[in-house]
């Protein structure tokens, strides 16, 4: 499959943080969710990939080029959304649309247009008169009208409410419908993810714990709840994470016809969400 | 280039309307005409730098399709351009009041200006964000100051450009030039730093 992003062995130090020889193989034509706890490295990760961080070493590639050679055909491509205002406060959308259009080759005043329709947005306001969730609106326009072929989010649902959030959704599928654009986005918010995403990276602590598509994650991994007598040093091999209450045991498997196998109708085996997956991976050793 | 000029020019668009009263403040004041060249080159560059720290713009630079290089050349050659904008519209203020200045007038008032930025713009690098208007207001009240007690002194030295026996345009051009280098050094400098930067 072509990939939209390879990341090799990359490190970077920062005081109190690093990442460490990070790999990371981002599918063309998907949207991938990225996710993992505050202060996990998915900034970190972001900012890499779009080049405001410096690796201290390793390989970057965004469609198979770098951006030592190549920054500026890369960045004609992306699209991108922080979480944070990047945006001069005192300026109006129509401002800044003289200021940012005449940067990118393929910006389309019609799909600018077409979005502040569509999500509603006053053209002559300034920024800093704004909600959050308009200025959210705001930056996915900006972000939108060149056409990119791959839309870079950090954490764009933070902080948002459900009405914003599904329309956010709706938009990415829309764009989804042409087959030759990826998104990458970061979020904490899972519910979301599990409607849009076909694939979910998972960041823990500067390290990819997983690179998994959701069908892999929803078939593959499994929640078995049971009696804790029936976990023993044997038995336990077979869980990735198990918690206990009580009595009972709750714990994820990534072979769930095993288990079957093994504890026949004594445990149950029930689909796991990503929230729980997420929750085990963090939380429990 | 042009979306450097255009950023500047839609976001400091009301405070354009103060650049007339703003020299016409120090065309009444002062007597030194190169005084009046040098505030007035500063006005847009660093108007720019005060708007550019209000927001993480550094962020939305690098993101859009520029690199590092064209960024810090974009600044240095922008704050060029905006100094030839100041030296005519004072030129026409100063000639519109009937205020005898000289060449040499300009020619020291830009250079001192060259100066002041070439040895501000590398250290707003250096300084974290949140200072740098600190940096320009001290700046500015010390090259004030220092323009202030220097101006006799300056102006003896134009006189004696004038009058003295040297080949005065020889002289002139080694000044520009000298300082232009130098300015071309500070972006050198500049460079050097924000190229490593994490944003």
């Amino acid at each position: 499959m072509e990939k939209v992003i390879e990341l090799e062995n990359l490190n970077k130090n920062f005081p109190g943080f690093s990442i460490n020889d990070l790999n990371l193989n981002i599918n063309k034509g998907y949207v991938t969710g990225f996710v993992g706890a505050n202060g996990s490295g998915k900034s970190t990760t972001i900012k890499m990939i779009m080049n405001l961080i410096k690796p201290d070493s390793g390989d970057l590639k965004i469609f198979g080029m770098e951006h030592g050679d190549y920054e500026k055909t890369i960045k004609q491509k992306i699209g991108f959304v922080y979480d944070d205002n990047i945006y001069y406060e005192g300026l109006s959308l129509r401002d800044l649309q003289k200021i940012i259009a005449p940067v990118y080759h393929d910006w389309n005043n019609e799909t600018f247009y077409n979005y502040i329709e569509k999500f509603e947005l006053p053209l002559n306001k300034p920024i800093k008169n704004f909600s959050k969730g308009m200025r959210m609106k705001a930056s996915l326009v900006l972000a939108l009208s060149h056409n990119p072929e791959l839309i870079i989010m950090d954490e764009p649902t933070a902080g948002l409410d459900p009405v914003f959030r599904k329309d956010l959704l709706k938009t990415i599928q829309e764009i989804m419908m042409d087959e030759d654009k990826s998104i990458f986005f970061s979020t904490h918010i899972t519910s979301d993810l599990e409607k849009i995403a076909d694939y979910i990276v998972f960041i823990k602590d500067g390290d990819i714990i997983f690179n998994h598509s959701i069908n892999t994650l929803q078939n593959d991994f499994a929640l078995v709840k049971g009696n804790r007598s029936l976990i023993d040093r044997d038995t336990e091999q077979e869980f990735d994470y198990i918690s206990f209450k009580e009595d009972t045991f709750e714990a994820m498997t990534k072979k769930p016809r095993k288990i079957a196998e093994i504890f026949g109708d004594e445990v149950i085996i029930d689909k796991i969400s990503l929230e729980e997956i997420m929750y085990f991976f963090n939380g429990v050793e | 280039m042009l979306y450097f000029l255009k950023r500047d020019l839609i976001l400091q668009k009301k405070l354009l309307w103060l650049y007339v009263p703003f020299i016409l403040i120090f065309v009444f004041t002062w007597s030194s005409p190169f005084l009046i060249f040098t505030v007035a080159a500063l006005y847009i560059p660093y108007n720019a730098l005060a708007y550019d720290e209000q927001v993480n713009s550094d962020k939305l630079l690098n993101s859009l399709p520029y690199t590092r290089l064209e960024i810090t050349l974009y600044r240095y050659l922008g704050t060029l351009v905006y100094t030839a904008v100041s030296i005519l519209l004072v030129s026409m203020i100063l000639m519109l009041f009937d205020k005898p200045f000289t060449v040499y007038d300009i020619g020291i008032g830009v250079s001192f200006f060259l100066l002041i930025a070439s040895f501000t713009y590398p250290l707003f690098q250096i300084f974290k964000q949140g200072n740098i208007t600190t940096i320009i207001i001290v700046a500015f009240v010390l090259s004030i100051g220092l323009l202030s007690t220097l101006s006799e002194y300056l102006d003896d030295f134009s006189n004696a450009i004038a009058n003295s026996a040297i080949d005065q345009s020889l002289l002139f051009t080694v000044l520009i030039l000298s300082v232009l280098i130098i300015y071309f050094i500070s972006w050198f400098i500049t460079y050097s730093i924000y190229r490593t930067k994490d944003f």
